[in-house]
């Protein structure tokens, strides 16, 4: 660095030449710090002005990165709250109650039915523990935690329904007790279930309805053979000739009107067993049955019929002793209907063959007939309501369709299967092809 | 109906009937008269249901060890254990059962 101080001091040069040589020292001297700092200067200038040249650059680029982000995310936020305003549509104009609880139970969405049958507003409901919300009963008993519906969904993760016949109510703070019918949905995300839908309703009206339908039957059988008894007593009476003596054909009517009496109490019998299995309403009393003896009892019962038309029957067993644990009457009923319809679809000394078969985990009974035999394009519908086939309309107009409906609820009672067999060709004898006939009904009964 | 048994009791047995046309004079009969051997009794009655009237007679000191033999059309499983569960010795399905089993029935309490 020079010496930059003036030398004020030196004597030989007057003060004025001395100040006006330090004056031009000075000038030179800032002079060339001046240039030397504008070159400086013009060059940081210079390169911070590339630098924000690419900072703008840079910036304008995600500006409009930025920008295209933001309407793609209007779009998606758009066509989100489309579909949620849909999806709140179709929840709050459900007919039933709806509720979504999170794992730990606490409600976090609820429509306007829920809060209806609840009697409760939305404030009061959300992030609540829905298991003290409402308490659930069956009968008159509170569901124990495990039984819960909602408990099982959580637990096994499948979709828990309870019905009409389950006989659940919930029991509300207010004290107020309804039943209701209830689906218990999971929510999963992955595997992990992360929630539950409940979707509810009040079921009083069904149940009602239900409870007058049972009572109907139950009058309405009732009612009919009430007028019934009267015909068949009196009937009784005058044929034991209470009433004085008969004369042959008076003899004769009296007894067409008993027979068609018997039948239509029988019918009316039948019509309300079946009524009463398809409402689930059958009480069922599970006893040990030895099959062949009880066979044998219910074939003693129908003997005056076998022997009337001269039938051959037979029972085939391959055990000594065959026991099953069934409700005895439904059993029977089941037993003493396809045997009836063999004596009913098989000419005069035909021949009916009973076989008791034990296989592993079930038995398989079968009743087979040489009778008439169901004619090909009718057998999809022979279990059918009121059904009745060409053949055995003929044979026996006065046949009701309902026996092998009944005998198949029946055998559903005990989760048993039934099917029947009555081919179109069985024979071939020396004289050729011969039209098979005969039929043979199956039906399983599972081994306790 | 019931004039059928009845009179086939009365006239072949000898057997005296009493009867009533509906459930309250089943009631007023209970509370004016010495008990009987036997009471054939049907459920659904006019004013009165059979049942109320078994339990009214079973409730009835001079009456309660009558046996009693429902005789009705009503045969749902849940009639049947309600009669006996109020004290019934019998239950007879009238359509199901010919007059001369009801007869035989009864004779075997007389």
């Amino acid at each position: 660095m020079p010496n930059r101080m003036p030398n004020y001091m030196t004597p030989d040069i007057s003060k004025l030449d001395q100040l006006k040589i330090a004056h031009n020292e000075e000038l030179m001297w800032q002079t060339t710090r001046g240039r030397i700092i504008e070159r400086i200067l013009k060059q940081k200038v210079f390169e911070k002005t590339i630098k924000l040249d690419q900072k703008l650059k840079y910036l304008l680029q995600t500006e409009s990165a930025m920008l295209n982000i933001l309407e793609d995310t209007k779009e998606v936020e758009q066509n989100l709250g489309r579909e949620r305003d849909r999806i709140k549509t179709i929840v709050s104009s459900m007919g039933e109650g709806l509720i979504v609880v999170d794992k730990n139970y606490q409600t976090v969405l609820i429509n306007k039915m829920a809060e209806k049958i609840l009697e409760m507003p939305e404030n009061e409901l959300i992030g609540k523990d829905i298991r003290k919300i409402t308490s659930l009963l069956k009968g008159d008993q509170k569901v124990a935690q495990n039984d819960l519906p909602l408990e099982k969904m959580f637990k096994t993760g499948e979709i828990i329904s309870v019905g009409i016949d389950d006989d659940f109510y919930y029991f509300l703070p207010s004290g107020k007790k309804f039943p209701v019918a209830i689906i218990d949905a999971p929510l999963k995300n992955g595997d992990e279930i992360v929630g539950g839908i409940i979707v509810f309703r009040d079921i009083t009206v069904e149940k009602s309805l239900d409870k007058m339908k049972s009572g109907f039957v139950s009058i309405a059988s009732h009612q009919l053979r009430t007028p019934l008894t009267s015909i068949r007593w009196f009937t009784e009476m005058l044929l034991s000739e209470d009433a004085g003596k008969l004369k042959k054909n008076q003899k004769e009517f009296i007894d067409q009107i008993y027979d068609s009496t018997l039948k239509l109490i029988e019918l009316i019998n039948t019509l309300l067993v079946l009524s009463r299995v398809e409402a689930g309403k059958i009480e069922i009393k599970p006893v040990k049955i030895d099959l062949i003896k009880f066979s044998k009892d219910i074939v003693k019962e129908l003997n005056y019929l076998i022997k009337e038309k001269q039938l051959k029957i037979e029972i085939k067993a391959s055990k000594k002793i065959i026991s099953v644990k069934l409700d005895s009457t439904i059993l029977r009923q089941a037993i003493a209907n396809l045997i009836n319809n063999s004596i009913r679809y098989t000419d005069k000394k035909g021949k009916i063959s009973i076989f008791i078969e034990q296989k592993g985990g079930e038995i398989i009974y079968s009743v087979a007939d040489n009778g008439i035999g169901v004619p090909k394009n009718q057998q999809d519908k022979i279990f059918d309501k009121f059904f009745r086939a060409d053949n055995a309309r003929l044979k026996e107009p006065s046949g009701s369709g309902i026996g092998l409906t009944l005998v198949k609820y029946l055998v559903e009672l005990w989760k048993g299967k039934i099917w029947f067999e009555s081919p179109a060709f069985v024979e071939k004898t020396s004289a050729g092809k011969k039209e098979g006939r005969g039929t043979t009904f199956y039906f399983t009964i599972p081994v306790v | 109906m019931v004039r059928a048994y009845v009179m086939k009791l009365e006239k072949e047995d000898g057997v005296k009937v009493e009867s009533v046309s509906n459930g309250e004079e089943a009631s007023e009969f209970i509370k004016k008269n010495k008990p009987v051997d036997l009471v054939m009794l049907d459920l659904m009655l006019p004013k009165k249901s059979g049942f109320d009237v078994l339990k009214e007679m079973k409730e009835n000191k001079l009456w309660k060890g009558v046996p009693v033999v429902i005789l009705s059309n009503l045969g749902q499983q849940e009639d049947i254990s309600r009669g006996k569960e109020l004290g019934a010795d019998d239950y007879i399905i009238k359509a199901d059962t010919n007059i001369n089993e009801v007869i035989k029935k009864i004779k075997k309490y007389l």
